[in-house]
């Protein structure tokens, strides 16, 4: 404990080193916390608005789906799926089930035609899925407003202005069947969109699921999109599914969200990147603020050292003084970083700045924080080993002096 | 004087130094004994060997040949931490620039030795006051060392050196950054100790007045022994 005492009362009596060291720990572990949860908010705000946009929690294909290549559009698409959605909705934690189709057709205003990935969908679960998110549905709204009428589209706004029209006017969207036969059929613009990028927006085209099927002349669908009351239930959820496909015989192969979210993948990736590299800086840094600090108490204090040598202190107890000084640094600096953090992540997100797109986006996004208390831990952890870490050299320089050249240090 | 009552045996001890690519000798073959209750002074110039001795019989420093026992145990084939075993157990240090620990007070500083040697709580306090009040203290526990004049802090050490009750107490130079009255206060102090607690000193001075103080006087010069002598059964 005297040793504790002691290593603590040290940082005392340099108060404008001690405050320095402590500035650079603060403000190093306080961007790094800010850093990482802005990471965090990125990484959660892509994953959510992925699901409930995209991917559901878990999708559910045709057995053979991965397995070969289809030959015919829909080859291996569900057939049947009212039964299995009526399975899932009763499961726990399952909050919507529904049904999309992906193909690729001519959409065109009678002069032009432009080629463009079409999805079929169930307009009012796709509103409710974004809903869950807080996302803009407007999309939804327009086809759901007509009800059962399949003579709807709508279109990505690169790609409506490319073809000319807007709201309202008629275009011809051709298709081939899942039999291999050309088809067509008249659709009225029901609004324009505006999707995450602008390559999307010039391809895109959105009808209700039974236009597709009419287009495609099938009873068929891609895929089951699943939506859970949490991500965190995803992998629960995944296994009971599977054992009810096991069970009740349907032929189907289930995929986790973020199997099916490649961009995430990417985005995950790159900002694990920058804050991996940012915090190997920050903790050298940190390394190199705190061992400097207590290198110079050693030299300082080297008659002292002698001095408690002399009386009797061992080596190690020596060490522990030390170290325990370049620990509470760590420490303090640890708590005034993430007291730091915390306060500048509520002033930052209250302020609603938002930043400009990145390159092939459409929007800007915001510069929002999300902390995490184990993630703001880790890194606190992380800064007061780094800071005993870089107390060891110097420390064991005090521990192996001689006490007779200790006690002449001048 | 039988060897088992002897605290400090010196035999044979030299001490050499080097000096870039000069040998110096700091002491040549030095027979000393001091034994239980003495009150032993180093007496000689600069340079004539007394802090050299101090450490060797501090075991804070080797010799580069000859004996040095302390309570007739050989030291110099014994490891550094049954030599950190036999300072904290059975020496008591004073400093001439008193070394208090500046952030600790002067309770703890006392305090301290006891810590190392693991005494009790309760029994660390009841002696810390006990020395405290001996030297004088007794009203400034509480205060750091930066707060007390030299002379207090001499007193401080002394109660730190004689705390935890050690064979033998060394003191280099005890009164030399003191003025003369806080300086006689020390000496007296150590005086008294040395009679009515039996604490045995061994200190080394090159003022006068403080020679004349001790009992036996070993006079030293460029590293060897002159001679020791009696100061008339003073104190």
């Amino acid at each position: 404990m005297i040793f504790l005492k002691l290593g603590f009362r040290s940082l005392f009596r340099q108060k404008r080193r001690t405050a320095v060291s402590l500035l650079v720990l603060t403000f190093g572990i306080g961007c790094l916390l800010l850093t990482d949860s802005h990471s965090r908010y990125i990484k959660w705000g892509l994953r959510e608005s992925t699901i409930h946009s995209e991917t559901g929690h878990i999708q559910i294909f045709q057995r053979d789906f991965f397995l070969r290549e289809e030959s015919r559009v829909l080859e291996f698409g569900l057939e049947g799926v009212e039964a299995l959605r009526n399975e899932l909705l009763r499961l726990r934690d399952v909050s919507l089930v529904q049904a999309r189709i992906d193909f690729m057709g001519l959409v065109s205003n009678g002069e032009k035609s432009v080629a463009c990935l079409g999805q079929g969908v169930e307009p009012a679960q796709e509103k409710r899925l974004r809903g869950l998110f807080r996302m803009p549905a407007a999309t939804y709204d327009a086809l759901a407003a007509r009800g059962d009428d399949v003579h709807v589209i709508a279109l990505g706004a690169g790609l409506a202005r490319s073809l000319g029209v807007k709201a309202g006017d008629s275009v011809t969207f051709m298709s081939t069947t899942a039999a291999g036969a050309l088809n067509a059929m008249d659709l009225t613009v029901a609004a324009t969109f505006r999707g995450f990028s602008s390559d999307y927006d010039e391809r895109a085209a959105v009808v209700p699921l039974r236009t597709a099927q009419l287009l495609l002349d099938t009873s068929k669908v891609k895929s089951l999109i699943v939506t859970l009351d949490a991500t965190e239930k995803t992998d629960a959820v995944f296994d009971r599914i599977g054992r009810l496909a096991r069970d009740k015989g349907f032929p189907v192969v289930l995929k986790k969200w973020h199997e099916r979210a490649l961009y995430y993948r990417q985005v995950e990736g790159f900002y694990e990147q920058v804050t991996g590299f940012l915090s190997v800086v920050l903790f050298l840094i940190i390394f190199f603020s705190t061992s400097n600090t207590i290198l110079m108490a050693v030299v300082e204090r080297t008659p002292e050292i002698g001095t408690l040598l002399a009386l009797g202190t061992s080596r190690r107890q020596t060490l522990t003084t030390f170290l325990s000084e370049g620990l509470f640094i760590g420490l303090i600096g640890g708590i005034l970083a993430a007291a730091f953090a915390f306060l500048a992540t509520r002033g930052l997100n209250a302020l609603n700045i938002v930043l400009p797109p990145p390159p092939g986006l459409a929007d800007g996004y915001p510069l929002s924080f999300r902390m995490s208390a184990a993630g703001t831990a880790i890194i606190v952890v992380g800064a007061v080993a780094a800071s005993a870490l870089a107390s060891i050299l110097p420390t064991l320089r005090a521990a192996r002096m001689r006490i007779v050249d200790a006690l002449g240090h001048i | 004087m039988s060897a088992a009552s002897a605290v400090v045996e010196m035999a044979a001890v030299s001490k050499d130094y080097r000096l870039g690519k000069t040998e110096v000798a700091a002491l040549r073959n030095i027979n000393l004994e001091v034994r239980s209750g003495d009150f032993t002074v180093l007496a000689g110039p600069s340079g004539s060997g007394k802090t050299t001795i101090l450490n060797l019989v501090g075991l804070i420093d080797k010799p580069t040949a000859g004996e040095v026992r302390i309570g007739g145990e050989d030291t110099i084939s014994r490891g550094p931490n049954a030599l950190t075993s036999i300072r904290r157990d059975r020496i008591g240090y004073i400093f001439q620039m008193f070394n208090l620990v500046p952030v600790l007070t002067v309770f703890e500083n006392v305090e301290y030795p006891l810590i190392l040697g693991r005494v009790p709580a309760w029994e660390r306090r009841r002696r810390v006051l006990d020395a405290l009040d001996k030297v004088g203290l007794a009203g400034r526990i509480r205060h750091r060392p930066s707060e007390l004049s030299g002379g207090e802090r001499q007193r401080a050490s002394i109660a730190r050196a004689v705390v935890k009750k050690p064979s033998l107490v060394l003191a280099d130079e005890p009164t030399a950054n003191l003025d003369s009255s806080a300086g006689a206060v020390v000496l007296d102090l150590m005086r008294r100790l040395n009679c009515e607690e039996g604490v045995t000193f061994l200190f080394s001075s090159h003022d006068p007045r403080i020679i004349e103080a001790g009992r036996r006087v070993v006079r030293l010069k460029d590293g060897r022994i002159e001679g020791i002598g009696d100061n008339g059964g003073r104190p």
